[in-house]
Formats: structure tokens, C-alpha cells, sequence
């Protein structure tokens, strides 16, 4: 596993600080504003109980957002614990749940057998959940959806979708946090996703890349060496 | 009914005294809460009493909730403790469960308010 540079130091630094001192007032916002809305909602005028819920809505996001960066700091934080993992059964047993979840979805998965890795494994998991999940999501317009887990080399690791796609040329930012490059209308989600996987892999010393056009689905390249 | 809950709470912050009070109101409980933030006072409110639990934020500048849980086993009173942790890191929490200490992340109200039923009707 890779040491970590000093730029990853002060991202791990400001993720804690973040989500350890933005929580506290963010909860009592939250916590207070709902409470205000449930106890006086036949006490308010109209007006007052409208800029409420505004409040409210704007809230919601705040606490969405806020846990996307909770998870990244957890991520960051989270003490590697290598092993020998079994990357077929992880991959299928997600994909297990994600049936479960929406039984009338017809969704082929084409997971290559015998696909193992050496990474942490709750980590490795959370990664390829959010990767799956994404595929999962993003061929729900799909007929005929497929999603493949394979392995492009000994150490890189792809998971791919014949879903919406995206870009190319916003292939560079679709990493960071909070990027979503699709209407929420289409696709719900906070776009924390990738940011966690490319997060997980860097902490294993590896790196990620993704590939894809619009409606012509994506693929995700997790390289763990 | 409200239901009647001396609550002695190990915290440095006013901010997160203030939302255990709300989580409490809002689960039913008529709540008095002293919040306390060092061994010397912690002592002393143990020893005045009665308290029908401790809570303790998990970290706090030269106190932490091992250190409550220890004051409140060596002041000789049969208190319930809680544990309400800012921090989600799991090595922290580890620590905690081997401890046999129950906790709930601060943010979590309705994980609050389960703690506090658990701990209380049943005892420490």
C-alpha cells in the first residue's frame, strides 16, 4: 500500500475538520427547523410557514451533501486492512441486492469468474457497490441493460454499463465530489459515488479512469496494484 | 406524558447540549440536563445526584468518555452511561464496543432516543 503524500495528509485533514465541525450546527438547523414545522405548523401564517419550508428543502440538500462528505472522510479515514479478496462473489452478491431492491428491473450482469484482488476488504466492497450502483442506475432507460465485471489487466478492474453514458469531454471533473452530469430529473443522486471509489483506489496507491459516450454507456477502470 | 429523565452529560459544547435537549423533548422526556466538562465537576454532580444516566460526548479537550465511565464506577453509583460520538471513524468506535460502552452517532436522533429507553429501563 502506497504512503500517503502531504496533499492527501491535508485533504484527510480537511475532510475530518469538515465533517466533524460543519455537523454540529447543521444538525441543530435541521433538527430545530423540523421540530418548528411538526409542533407550529397550525400556528404559523402562511408566509412564515412558506419561508419554513423552504428552509427545509434547502436543509435537505445541506444534509445530502454533507453526508457525501462524511463518507469521504470516513473513507479517508479508515485504516487499511489488506486481504485476499474474491472480487466475483463481491461483485455478485452486490449485484444480488440490487435484484433484490427491484425485482422488475431486467438487468443482465456478466461477472467474470475468478476475478480476485488484494485491497481492503470493506473498502473494496464500498467501491464496487458504488460502481454497480451506477450502472444500475444509469440503465434504468435501458432495454436490454448489461452490466460486465471483468478485468482489463492483472490489476485493473472494470465495470461497465450500456446505459446513458456521458460526455467525454467532461470526463476530467466526473471524479470530484458532487459532480453530476445529469438532470435530476433523469438520474437522482449527490455524485458522491465516483469521488469515493477514485478516493478508495488512490488509497490502495491505484487510480481510476472511465470511458464512455452518451447513450452509449460507461465504463469504470479501478487499477489496484 | 412527559416522562420525568435527570440526564448529567459530559459535553464541551453548548451547541450539542442544546440538541440532546431537543432529541429528549422530542422523544417524550421532561428532561433536566447539567451538562459538565471536567473530572473535577463530574465528581462532584455524581456525588450530589441522583442522575438517572450519564451521557458522554466521545472526545472532549482533557476528558474523554473512558474517563466519565471511570468516574462514574469509581463514585460508587449505579448510574446507566451512554456514549454519543461526533466522530465516525471506525477505530474509534471500536474501542468503545470492546468496552462494552453503548453509543449513537450525535447526528442520529432517533439512535439517541433508542440508547437512552434502552439504558434507562433497563439499567446499566
Amino acid at each position: 500500500m502506497s504512503d500517503r503524500d502531504e496533499a492527501a495528509r491535508e485533504l484527510d485533514e480537511l475532510l475530518y475538520a469538515l465533517s466533524h465541525d460543519l455537523g454540529a450546527p447543521l444538525r441543530v438547523i435541521d433538527g430545530f427547523s423540523e421540530a418548528l414545522l411538526d409542533e407550529q405548523q397550525d400556528a404559523l401564517p402562511p408566509d412564515a410557514l412558506e419561508y419554513l419550508t423552504t428552509i427545509r428543502s434547502a436543509v435537505s440538500r445541506m444534509s445530502e451533501l454533507f453526508d457525501g462528505i462524511r463518507q469521504l472522510s470516513r473513507v479517508s479515514q479508515t485504516p487499511l486492512r489488506p486481504a485476499e479478496i474474491d472480487v466475483t462473489a463481491v461483485a455478485e452478491s452486490i449485484a444480488a441486492e440490487l435484484r433484490a431492491g427491484e425485482p422488475d428491473r431486467d438487468v443482465r450482469f456478466a461477472v467474470e469468474h475468478g476475478l480476485v484482488t488484494r485491497a481492503d476488504p470493506a473498502l473494496f466492497r464500498t467501491a464496487l457497490a458504488h460502481l454497480l450502483e451506477n450502472a444500475w442506475k444509469f440503465t434504468a432507460k435501458r432495454t436490454g441493460a448489461v452490466i460486465t465485471v471483468g478485468r482489463e489487466d492483472p490489476v485493473t478492474f472494470f465495470v461497465q454499463d450500456n446505459g446513458a453514458g456521458f460526455d467525454p469531454a467532461a470526463a476530467g471533473r466526473m471524479f470530484g465530489p458532487f459532480q453530476r452530469f445529469h438532470h435530476a430529473r433523469d438520474f437522482g443522486g449527490v455524485g458522491i459515488g465516483l469521488a469515493l471509489v477514485r478516493r478508495i483506489a488512490h488509497r490502495h496507491g491505484g487510480r481510476v479512469r472511465a470511458t464512455g459516450a452518451p447513450q452509449q454507456g460507461t465504463t469504470v477502470y479501478m487499477e489496484l496494484p | 406524558m412527559a416522562k420525568p429523565l435527570r440526564v448529567l452529560l459530559v459535553e464541551d459544547s453548548e451547541r450539542d447540549a442544546v440538541w440532546l435537549k431537543l432529541c429528549l423533548r422530542r422523544g417524550g422526556y421532561d428532561a433536566h440536563v447539567h451538562r459538565v466538562d471536567t473530572r473535577a465537576e463530574l465528581d462532584a454532580q455524581l456525588q450530589a445526584g441522583p442522575w438517572d444516566i450519564m451521557v458522554s460526548d466521545f472526545n472532549l479537550p482533557g476528558f474523554d468518555a473512558f474517563a466519565a465511565v471511570k468516574a462514574v464506577k469509581e463514585s460508587g453509583r449505579e448510574i446507566p452511561f451512554a456514549v454519543l460520538s461526533g466522530d465516525y471513524s471506525p477505530t474509534a468506535l471500536e474501542a468503545i464496543t470492546a468496552a462494552g460502552i453503548r453509543y449513537a452517532y450525535k447526528d442520529d436522533m432517533a439512535g439517541i432516543l433508542a440508547l437512552i429507553d434502552d439504558s434507562t429501563r433497563t439499567g446499566a
